[in-house]
């Protein structure tokens, strides 16, 4: 390590390590922090169906750990719980170098061009926080090639007919299909809608001296056997370290980023808990770029209080933390008379974006297709119908009969985002280093909830028209929505009263504070919000390496 | 489940048990079963994979059978 940078990135996840290397590759030095570990198939191969993603009763094998990184709810009667990690209502993501997208499905979605202007094309409703973006998928565009091309997707680059322009097709060819595709098919060709083979992020041929995918069949919340899916963990994040400009350090909690006796960011204060020590180190920067997530990035803006920004930095008009927002995901289970299970992953072979927007009565969409591979406790889990007992002959008969007949339509709604879904400071509780936990609160709008009964009927309606003997779903509810698709809380805007940063990512009020990650989302799309992080982070890490 | 319940046929004790279906102790401890059997064999129950070969899931990790 260094005594000073010229930047220091505060987390590894999908958007940190993109900045690092723009910067990196500009020949300017670079720290980077991440408070988890190093996860690999390669540290760890194993497959533990109780600990992951989709299923975390019993813990994260992608962190954060169990014990000591609380956090606290405020129900909608206004009662706290104190919840830990692993518990409903955490909101959890992941905590390792390459954040979520260790982990991660992969699915690569552009936003629609409108998805960046919502309040325009809807007007906004009364109560919600409804904004457009201060950019346009123009000026995005180029970032998402970027993305595809340097991180890697697969896809086709013409099937989507709703699409915006693109001048360049993805760079590998896209997922072959599986049993389900053709059944989905068959669906939608009955009741009219386009569907097309959904972009992922994973190698469908080697390339850039990794292996394609093997088809394992275990994407979503496990690491890759064949290193074949991408994250910024395998790609961006070992081109910045070849530059031997860029440092990382795993296992560092960044307390707080620094300023000084003027209220001036002049560096980041992180931690380190080895042997049952706390050490402490200060490291100076030119410039700080705050990457921890949408709930961790709105913590560490109002961690980093002092005498000349008492409610924390880019807070002067209490807008860190709000808006936080993630996906509704209307789901519809059917069952067929044919076999439909396919142990070839990924499993996402078949989506459709007609439903992203001009649905009649409700506020934008959003896209809907199959799933990856579900496993056996995912499918006990998830997929019982409602009216099946949970124990004894019946349930077990279901399970040994129906397992490999059961498919999913499913898809994340476009939040409409409100205010009072935030993230602040507890004043109670504190994480294992001593820190104040963020404290969540709100429920989704209601407008949010309607969308995504809209979209469970659309869903079921494909279902329905692909030939389901029988199905079944189950209708949302008014809750904080967040989670992996977290998203929001330091919003981007032109306005400094109404928003945490300008379109950059620039924290107002301070020349070298950026934020980067789902936080300056206005609004989250109706897609996998991944790839637009990640253009995002190429966007804005090359105006912050040109700024160095 | 009332004594005698090992005694029972498979039959009746399903009759024993749709009595006491919704006590939480017994959905708790469906669960907790369930959840064995289920998961991978990393955690102690589904020896041998024996639930995924029943219901038909297929690995394909390097190393599955």
């Amino acid at each position: 390590m260094r005594d000073s940078y010229d930047c220091i990135v505060v987390g590894a996840g999908a958007a940190g390590p993109i900045v690092a290397v723009l910067v990196a590759e500009a020949g300017k030095t670079v720290l980077l922090l991440e408070r988890g570990a190093p996860l690999t198939y390669a540290l760890d191969p194993r497959r533990d169906h109780l600990r992951n993603q989709r299923f975390s009763e019993y813990g994260h094998n992608a962190g954060p750990a169990v014990d000591g990184n609380p956090r606290v709810l405020v129900t909608p009667s206004g009662k706290e719980r104190i919840i830990r990690p692993h518990e409903a209502g955490y909101q959890n993501n992941a905590a390792a170098v390459g954040g979520g997208t260790a982990v991660y499905g992969g699915q690569a979605w552009r936003f629609l061009p409108d998805d960046f202007r919502m309040a325009s094309r809807y007007g906004v409703p009364a109560g919600s926080s409804l904004t457009d973006w201060p950019i346009s998928y123009d000026d995005l565009a180029p970032f998402y090639e970027q993305a595809e091309w340097q991180i890697g997707v697969s896809g086709d680059g013409t099937g989507n007919p709703n699409q915006g322009p693109r001048s360049k097709p993805y760079p590998m060819p896209a997922v072959p299909p599986n049993a389900t595709t053709a059944v989905l098919k068959r669906g939608a060709e009955a009741i009219g809608i386009t569907t097309f083979t959904p972009p992922l992020l994973i190698n469908t041929e080697p390339r850039d001296g990794r292996a394609a995918c093997i088809q394992c069949g275990s994407c979503v919340g496990f690491t890759c056997p064949s290193n074949g899916k991408n994250g910024t963990q395998n790609t961006v994040l070992p081109r910045a370290l070849a530059t031997g400009l860029c440092d990382l350090v795993s296992g560092a909690m960044v307390e707080q980023v620094d300023t000084d006796a003027s209220g001036d960011v002049i560096g980041a204060t992180f931690l380190e808990g080895r042997d049952g020590a706390i050490t402490r180190r200060s490291v100076k920067a030119k410039i700080i770029v705050v990457s921890a997530g949408a709930i961790e990035s709105a913590r560490l803006l109002q961690l980093s209080r002092s005498k000349l920004h008492p409610n924390g930095l880019g807070n002067a008009h209490g807008q860190v933390g709000l808006n936080l927002q993630g996906h509704y995901y209307p789901t519809a289970y059917g069952l067929f008379d044919e076999p439909l299970y396919d142990p070839h992953g990924p499993g996402v072979t078949i989506a459709t974006t007609d439903f992203n927007h001009g649905n009649d009565g409700v506020v934008g969409g959003g896209m809907l297709a199959d799933d990856f591979i579900m496993l056996p406790i995912i499918f006990w889990k998830q997929a019982l119908p409602p009216d099946l007992p949970r124990w004894g002959q019946a349930a077990k008969d279901f399970v040994r009969g129906n397992y490999r007949r059961v498919l999913q339509v499913k898809g994340p709604v476009h939040e409409i985002p409100i205010a009072e879904c935030r993230v602040e400071l507890d004043p109670n509780i504190t994480d294992r280093f001593g820190l104040p936990v963020a404290r969540l609160s709100g429920v989704a709008h209601l407008e949010t909830v309607r969308t995504a009964s809209y979209m469970l009927g659309r869903a079921r309606q494909w279902v329905e028209a692909a030939g389901a003997i029988r199905q079944w779903s189950w209708e949302p509810g008014a809750r904080l929505s967040g989670g992996q698709h977290q998203a929001g809380t330091c919003r981007m805007g032109d306005d400094p009263a109404g928003s945490v940063t300008d379109k950059w990512g620039r924290v107002w009020g301070h020349d070298n504070l950026f934020v980067t990650d789902g936080s300056l989302h206005p609004t989250n799309g109706g897609f996998n919000p991944v790839l637009t992080i990640m253009a995002m982070a190429f966007r804005n890490g090359a105006h912050i390496a040109a700024q160095l | 489940m009332g004594p005698g319940f090992l005694a029972l046929s498979p039959a009746e004790r399903t009759v024993r048990l749709a009595g006491i279906a919704t006590a939480p102790w017994f959905t708790t401890l469906a669960e907790l079963a369930a959840e064995g059997y289920y998961a991978d064999p990393g955690n102690g129950g589904n020896r041998d994979e024996r639930s995924w070969v029943m219901l038909g899931y297929e690995p394909r990790l390097p190393g599955s059978r």
